[in-house]
Formats: C-alpha cells, structure tokens, sequence
C-alpha cells in the first residue's frame, strides 16, 4: 500500500487466464511489437507502459493453478482485466468463468473486463473455432454488468493474433480509452510511439536539405 | 545433509591440517574397481527428514501466516478441483492392485534391466516401450503414495501407470513389515527409493553415482517439488484426497525437474553441497554486496543475492537467517531454467525447503543487464512490496553500472573461470576444492583431455567414485589415493576442506602429495577472488 503511493500507477490492467493460451506473447506484441513463443511464466512479469501522461502498470500473469494464491496482489485494485482465452480450446473459456472471474472481486468496482480470443490466426488453417463469436460477446456483456457498456464503442470482446499482431494494439487502446482518455493534444502525443523503424525510408532528410536552400 | 549442515556451522579451523601435510600414509592405497557394497547405509544422516520440523523466528512466523493465509481463501486450488473431479478419482484405494497387474507390471521393470527383450511391431509405439527409453542412463518416477504417477524424466506419466503401481507396491509390501525399502541393485542397474509422507521418489539408474549419491540427488528433486508447492500445500492436498493428481498443480514446473536432474549430471556442486562463486576481486564483491545493503534497507528482505551463469556473484542476507545451499542450488535451478525472466521484472512465489517448507518467500527477479547475464534476486516475506523492491532494484542497477561493477562481473563470465595452467603444477588434470565451512568450491575449466561429452561424463564418474569412497559410511576414509587405468585420483578431506584431484596415470604417490600441497597453498593466496569468506548482513 506504501508501495503504490510510491510509484503510482495510474491504471493498473492485469491479464489471466489459463495456461498457454498465449498471454505474454501477447502483452509481447503490443510492448515490443513482435511476436516470440514464450517460455511459460514463473509467477506474474511486470510491465510499465505510458500512455500520453499516464503510467500503466500490466501485470501478466502465469496461467498455473498453483500461482492463484498470488492472484490477489495484483488483482486488488485493478481498473482493467483482459481475460484471454484460447479460440481452439473449449476449456480455456470455462476457465475464465470457473477461475478468474472469482478473483477480480478484488478489483475496482468499475474494473472493466474485456475478453479476448487468443490465436486467431490458427483458425485460418486447419484448427476449429471452439467458442463462437455470439457466445463470447454475450458472456463479454454479462460480466460487465457493473459498468455502463452502451458508452463503449463496441462490446468488450476481441478476437486477436499475436503472431500476426491483429487486434492486439486495439485492445489496450479500447481499454485505456475507456479507463484513462486522453484529450486530442495527448493524443498526437501518445502515437508517437517512440520506436524507431530502421526499415522504414526516412523522408526527413530529404526535408533539411530543402530548407538549407 | 544434516552432517553438512553441521560443518557448515563449524569455525575455520586452524591452517595446520594443511602445512602439516608432508607425507603421510594414505590409509587405503587401492586399484580395486568399483567392487562397491552396497551395506550399511547411514539412511538417515544422508536424507534428513526434517520439513516439518518448526523453525522459529520472526521471519519464519510471517513465511507461516502466508501460508494459512492460503488456507483462508476460498478458492484455493484444491478445493476448486474437487468441483472438476472424475469418477476415476473416486476413494478407492490405488495401493490394492489386483496380482495381474502385478505381474504384468514386474514384467516391464524386468524390461528396464533387459533391453534386449524384442520390440513388437505396433502401429503406434510408446516412447516407453522402445529401446531407447531403457537404455537411459537415470531414470528418475515420483509418485503419490496412493500410486498416482506424477512425474517421470523420461517418456509420459499415462504410459508408466502400471510400472509405477509396483512400485507404490513394493514401498507397501516392505512398510507392512514395518520396514523401509532402501535400494535394490539388479545387475549394473540400482533401484533407489525415497519414500516421503506423501510422495514416493524412484531413481533407477546404471550411471557412475552410488546409492547414497542417488539418495542425495533424490531428495533435491523432492524439495523442488516443496520449492514450488511447499509442504504444507503438499499434506493439505494429500490429506483432503489421497488420490490427488498432483499434476495439476506441477504443470509448467516439470521443467525445473527435468533442469535440476540435468545440471546433477554434469555439475559437481549439487553432490558436494556448495556452491560455485563468481571468481572477482574481493574489492569489486564488496562493492556489490554495499551497494545492496545500502540500497535495499527495506522491513522484511530475507536475502538478496546476484547470480552470473549459475555462479553466486554475492549474497546479502538478514541477520540470523542463512540461506542453505541446497536452498541455493535451487535458486540458481529457477533461474537457469527459465527465460521467463528475461522479458520483465517477476514476482513469484517461492518455498525453500530447507529455511522453511511451511511457506512461500516472495522473490522478485529481475536481469541488471541487457544481455541478461547478471540476475539479481531480492527475497521478503512481505508478498505487497514488489513495488518497493523494484525501486530498490532500479537504486542498485543504477549504483553498479556507474561503479563499473556490472562491467567488471561481465569480464569475469567472459574470461570463463580459469585454466588448470594457472595453479602452475604439471600432472594435476582437474580438482574441485571445497571450503567446508563457506559451502562453496571451485574447480578449474574442463580442458583436454575431458573436451568431449563422453569424457567429461567420465570424469564426472570418477569424481563419483572418488566421492562415495571417501563418504561412505560403512567406512569413512580421510585420504583415498587410486590409481586407474586412465588416471590416478586423490582424494582428501579435512574438517576444512576437501579436496578431490585428477592426474595423470603415470604420477607417482609422491609427486601427487606434493602437487596437492602445492595446490591448497595455490587455493589459499586465490581465496579471497574465487570463495565469498563471509556474507554480508543487512
């Protein structure tokens, strides 16, 4: 508690769901930009992220069952939760519902919760889809019974791949939009990401030289 | 363990063991091959079966009340598995198995001691059933007490449920006659089991180790198992459900087994109980430890330590309280065998067994560098100061890059350690010396002849050897002096140290007493840059 007076965050999203089903490889991809297969997590792997003024903390946390007794830690007062479920595992989804929606009571009271299918990419090849869009969208809303969703912009349900990097972005935006909004100047802020793309032709240059004559 | 526990806690004794050394006569003088008994075992001393024993102490008092914490909450794992369990699990008895099964089951262990018995031409072979499986050199089973598999080095749990069910049998056959199963020994193959309250641990093997090596090696393979469940997680699950597939809760953590049974293969610090230290400037390792004393002075942080390449680089930790170096090695197991760390700063839980299996020490871990070389280890009791402990962790990383110590622990890794050449003594292949009283050896790199894996494989059997004349129990020795054919080994142990060196074959009994001399004096100027004399308190 003297911690987070600390080093506040000034939101704090937390990612469960069950083992393997691609969670750090997509916290990954939206703070690295790339896509690894991941070594299991060994407890929970904490990542900062600014988003225009404000400090993110994202807790990703291992899927284990036996790692639950620490769950309360880094639940207590989170403002978001991504529930990531695997698309091609039935069980994986019941899990959401049997194991992690428990532990967000220690959350914020209006902590959104946005579920996310992971591995959308491996249903483009020869693995079924498991949990139809209907039924996740409709347990999407059912959990958020604590906060207004008709101010969403849409249901908090996205379908993602981390290995080709759809959707992921969209996700922590959605989130930080509805919990931590930035206004317009912010904004122009916030997109410059602060990488810098080796590949890409920098035009630039090109630019000086025009002034210089 | 409960012996080196003991020397652990021994003062230095005095340097005369080692200047009054000029000749003397090497009690046992043998070429006598490995014509090993296996009698007379000190079970007890060997494995201490003190976990549930009650350490006292503030420290301990918080490690404990986590631990009830866990109790209290409701959706503790056990409990939201009762919901999900299957008609398979019900109580039935899995001890009683039918003599079918028993025979059928006798029949595939005798398979483990006859690979030639002919394969059968199956669509779909199990990895089990094939020749390579048995000819493995360590098999490693734990099991429930109920017979439930729940691990195997090798091959799939679900294939081994028959074997393991005669062992489970076995364990109950010779309990019922109120005695303990201790090993078997079939042709080159040895049968070792440990058998804790809950789980029963198995090593079949026709490796270099003796019984009571494998016994050793056995039971950090249990207390891995505390480090990541602890005991009191253990007996709560068993004692609720004697059937518990303990898989459940081992999964993503078999690789810490499997790691740990590999590093025992070819890493000698396990079998000797010490730790291998960072060789650095003793000035440089001050440094460090001040850094983190200063830096860290948070309520409730146990220890703090800085691990290189599976080397202790330096250890902080809280007056009164010392950190095992069995609880050490399996430290330096969690972060060898996970590249999880490399990505974030973490923050998990975990029980050293051997400070205190009742509960969990909280550990944020964290590489100081980018190239993820250097791992510092902060451990409290406090499971809300991750915070805390990452500001402390930034502080420390901060301080060590602008007094050059990263830079300096870096040269250290990339000189790798050092060359037997350096000792300055001709015929002297490989040594490990161990100062008793730190826990911690040293040993120089591998050179020629022990380049390829065959021959450092051997030679890690001749340390074996030398180790288990030396220790047995039946006859404990205090020098062993053997020439084989490919070498001539020298083993010596002082209440200071002990000191186990390979020559050549052609070196005689004098050349090889004065080479060994010549070696502690070497050991002794270097001591300060390759052991840490004494760790620094909070």
């Amino acid at each position: 508690m003297m911690a987070e007076t600390k080093r506040k965050a000034d939101l704090k999203v937390i990612i469960l769901g069950d083992y393997n089903v691609g969670k750090t490889s997509f916290v990954c991809r939206y703070i690295d930009g790339t896509f690894q297969t991941k070594e299991p997590t060994i407890g929970a792997a904490f990542f900062l992220k600014q988003w225009g003024p404000y400090n993110i903390a994202v807790w990703d946390t291992a899927g284990d069952e036996r790692y639950t007794g620490l769950s309360n830690f880094y639940c207590r007062n989170a403002g978001a939760a991504i529930l990531a479920f695997d698309m091609t595992s039935v069980s994986s989804f019941e899990s959401l519902w049997a194991r992690f929606i428990p532990l967000l009571d220690s959350a914020l009271e209006n902590c959104i919760k946005v579920v996310v299918g992971m591995k959308l990419d491996l249903l483009d090849s020869d693995r079924t889809r498991e949990i139809t869009i209907e039924e996740a969208t409709k347990f999407s809303r059912e959990i958020n019974s604590n906060i207004d969703i008709s101010h969403l912009p849409k249901d908090p349900y996205f379908e993602t791949s981390s290995l080709k990097g759809s959707n992921v972005t969209e996700v922590f935006e959605y989130i930080f939009n509805h919990c931590v909004p930035l206004t317009d100047a912010e904004k122009r802020v916030a997109g410059n990401t602060g990488i810098v793309d080796l590949s890409k032709p920098v035009n630039d240059g090109a630019k000086d030289k025009k002034k210089c004559c | 363990m409960a012996e080196r526990k003991k020397e652990a806690d021994h003062l230095p004794t005095s340097e005369s063991d080692q200047d009054d050394f000029i000749e003397p006569d090497p009690p046992v003088v043998t070429n006598q091959a490995v014509a090993d008994t296996f009698v007379n075992i000190d079970y007890e001393d060997l494995v201490n079966p003190d976990y549930d024993s009650h350490p006292s102490g503030y420290i301990h008092e918080i490690v404990r009340q986590g631990s009830h914490d866990d109790d209290d909450e409701p959706r503790v794992a056990v409990s939201s598995v009762s919901d999900v369990s299957t008609g398979e699990e019900s109580s039935e008895d899995h001890t009683e198995i039918s003599t079918k099964e028993i025979s059928q089951a006798l029949d595939e262990v005798s398979k483990l001691q006859h690979p030639e018995v002919s394969l059968e031409d199956e669509e779909e072979i199990d990895e089990v059933d094939t020749q390579e499986w048995r000819q493995r050199k360590k098999h490693v089973f734990i099991l429930s007490q109920a017979g439930k598999p729940v691990y195997t080095r090798f091959g799939n749990e679900d294939k081994l449920v028959t074997v393991m069910g005669v062992m489970s049998a076995l364990v109950s056959f010779v309990q019922d006659s109120k005695d303990l199963v201790r090993f078997m020994v079939a042709g080159d193959h040895k049968f070792v089991f440990l058998v804790r309250e809950h789980l029963i641990l198995v090593c079949v093997s026709h490796g270099a180790e003796s019984s009571q090596q494998i016994l050793l090696h056995l039971s950090y393979v249990y207390n891995q198992i505390l480090s990541v469940l602890t005991f009191s997680t253990l007996h709560r699950i068993f004692k609720q459900r004697r059937n518990y597939d303990l898989r459940r809760l081992l999964t993503g953590a078999e690789k810490f087994l499997d790691n740990l049974l590999n590093m025992m293969d070819t890493e000698p610090g396990m079998l000797l109980g010490a730790v291998r230290c960072l060789p650095l400037d003793s000035q440089v390792r001050d440094n460090i430890a001040q850094t983190i004393v200063q830096n860290a002075k948070v309520k409730d942080l146990v220890f703090a330590l800085i691990l290189a390449n599976n080397q202790l680089v330096t250890l902080v930790r809280m007056k009164k309280y010392f950190l095992h170096p069995m609880d050490l090695h399996l430290i330096i197991n969690l972060v060898n065998a996970s590249e999880s760390f490399k990505a974030a700063e973490s923050w998990t839980p975990i029980c050293l067994p051997k400070f205190d299996s009742s509960g969990f020490l909280q550990a944020h871990i964290s590489y100081l560098d980018d190239r993820c070389e250097t791992c510092l280890l902060l451990l409290s009791v406090d499971r809300e100061s991750f915070f805390i402990l990452s500001e402390c962790r930034n502080k420390i990383k901060e301080r060590l890059v602008k007094y050059n110590a990263l830079k300096a622990i870096s040269d250290s890794l990339m000189k790798t350690s050092y060359s037997i050449q350096q000792c300055g003594i001709s015929d002297l292949r490989h040594f490990l010396y161990k100062s008793r009283h730190m826990a911690q050896f040293t040993s120089p790199e591998l050179e020629a002849p022990y380049l390829s894996e065959t021959e450092q494989e051997r030679l890690c059997g001749l340390y074996f050897y030398l180790h288990h004349r030396i220790h047995t129990s039946a006859r404990p020795l205090k020098i062993l002096y053997t020439v084989g054919p490919h070498e001539t080994l020298l083993g010596w142990v002082t209440q200071s140290f002990e000191l186990y060196a390979v020559f050549g074959p052609l070196v005689t009994k004098v050349a090889a007493i004065q080479a060994i001399n010549k070696l502690l004096r070497w050991v002794k100027r270097e001591e300060d840059r390759l052991f840490i004399p004494n760790h620094v308190t909070f």
